[in-house]
């Protein structure tokens, strides 16, 4: 490399650092800090509580609970599982629809005599349920939504109901409860 | 294709992956499942002398004359989940032919039948006692005054009944050397 060019390199560099210090000195700053505190995201919970409830409603106005590990069903007879979901909806825009769906059980030899009925109470304040059977709310909030499995072994004549509905093991599908959210 | 077009394509692509993927993925959902136990039917059995057809050959009876008679105990039971009620449903004759003289004899033979006697009293041909179900003749009407109810809780129940087939005194002639095989035809009913 040729003198003059170092010689000029070397200039410019020197001229630069003197630039940046003058700079870096001779300018006022202000800095102030703005706490803007935490932002939170809400939740969209379902909870269904306990273990059910099974119930002989075969006489309405005096229900009995029933026990399906030691107790049988006999033409006649009418029996209930209930049991109560809770939506706990947090967020300032949440809005959810919830639907419950039960496939159809396999009656086997009872097919005739028994039928399962799902019943979903929309009662709660805040709930609305649509035409398509899905239940929406439209605001945060805690919401119970109670349902009703619904068993009944109809009571033939006499003589009426075969002995082939002896003994038989009726397995009840699960019940699918999804929640989801929606925007308004 | 003109580039400015293709741009446009590629935005309008973008925007609506854009678009969607933001749909699918801010949503929340919640789930939960619930799964009834299962249930199981009952049964309802009345069994006879511990069988459903039972062959009651301690009834029998041979060479029976007019003021004569046969008796024996039998055990009538609840094999199934739920009480019941059960009735006398006919006491015939099952003779696949009978003749004249058989005829006579199951006309003029009068049944009867008790609960609450001790079986071995009753096997004993002791006088019967107890609570009377049933004095009549044979017939498919014959049945109790009122159906007899047999629990299944805590454990199925069972009773005896004594049983009695005789000839009256005053039978007729023609009854003679007869021969009738009885059938008693118990029913029951879940109550």
């Amino acid at each position: 490399m040729k003198k003059v060019t170092k010689a000029t390199i070397a200039a410019v560099a020197a001229g630069a650092l003197l630039l940046g210090g003058a700079g870096t000195v001779a300018r006022w700053q202000a800095q102030q800090t703005i706490d803007a505190g935490t932002v939170e995201t809400g939740h969209l919970n379902l909870t269904t509580g306990g273990a059910g409830v099974w119930q002989d409603i075969s006489n309405p106005e005096a229900p009995e609970p029933f026990d399906p590990a030691t107790q049988q069903l006999v033409p006649g007879d009418v029996v209930s599982f209930s049991q109560t979901a809770t939506i706990d909806a947090e967020g300032k825009n949440i809005a959810g629809s919830l639907s419950v769906d039960q496939l159809d059980t396999a009656l086997g030899a009872l097919e005739g005599y028994v039928t399962v009925a799902l019943q979903v109470d929309a009662s709660a304040p805040g709930i609305t349920e649509e035409t398509d059977g899905t239940l929406t709310f439209a605001e945060p909030g805690t919401y119970s939504v109670p349902f009703l499995i619904t068993v009944t072994f109809a009571e033939g004549a006499v003589g009426d109901t075969p002995p082939s509905t002896y003994d038989q093991v009726l397995d009840l599908e699960a019940l699918t409860l999804t929640l989801d959210q929606v925007r308004a | 294709m003109p580039k400015p077009l293709k741009f446009a394509i590629c935005a309008a692509v973008l925007l609506l992956l854009g678009v969607s993927a933001q749909g699918t993925a801010a949503n929340w959902r919640a789930e939960s499942t619930v799964d009834p136990p299962a249930l199981t039917s009952g049964s309802l059995a009345l069994l006879a002398g511990g069988e459903a057809k039972y062959q009651f050959l301690e009834l029998a009876g041979s060479e029976l004359i007019p003021g004569s008679f046969t008796q024996a105990p039998l055990q009538i039971s609840n094999a199934g989940t739920v009480d019941l009620s059960y009735q006398l449903n006919g006491a015939v004759n099952s003779a696949a032919s009978p003749s004249s003289a058989d005829q006579a004899l199951a006309g003029a033979l009068r049944l009867s039948v008790y609960a609450g006697m001790d079986p071995a009293a009753c096997e004993a041909d002791q006088p019967l006692a107890g609570e009377a179900l049933y004095a009549g003749p044979l017939g498919s009407a014959a049945s109790f005054a009122s159906a007899r109810v047999l629990g299944a809780e805590p454990v199925p129940e069972s009773e005896s009944l004594c049983v009695r087939v005789s000839v009256p005194s005053g039978a007729a002639q023609s009854a003679a050397g007869g021969r009738v095989e009885l059938a008693l035809k118990f029913a029951g009913q879940q109550r």
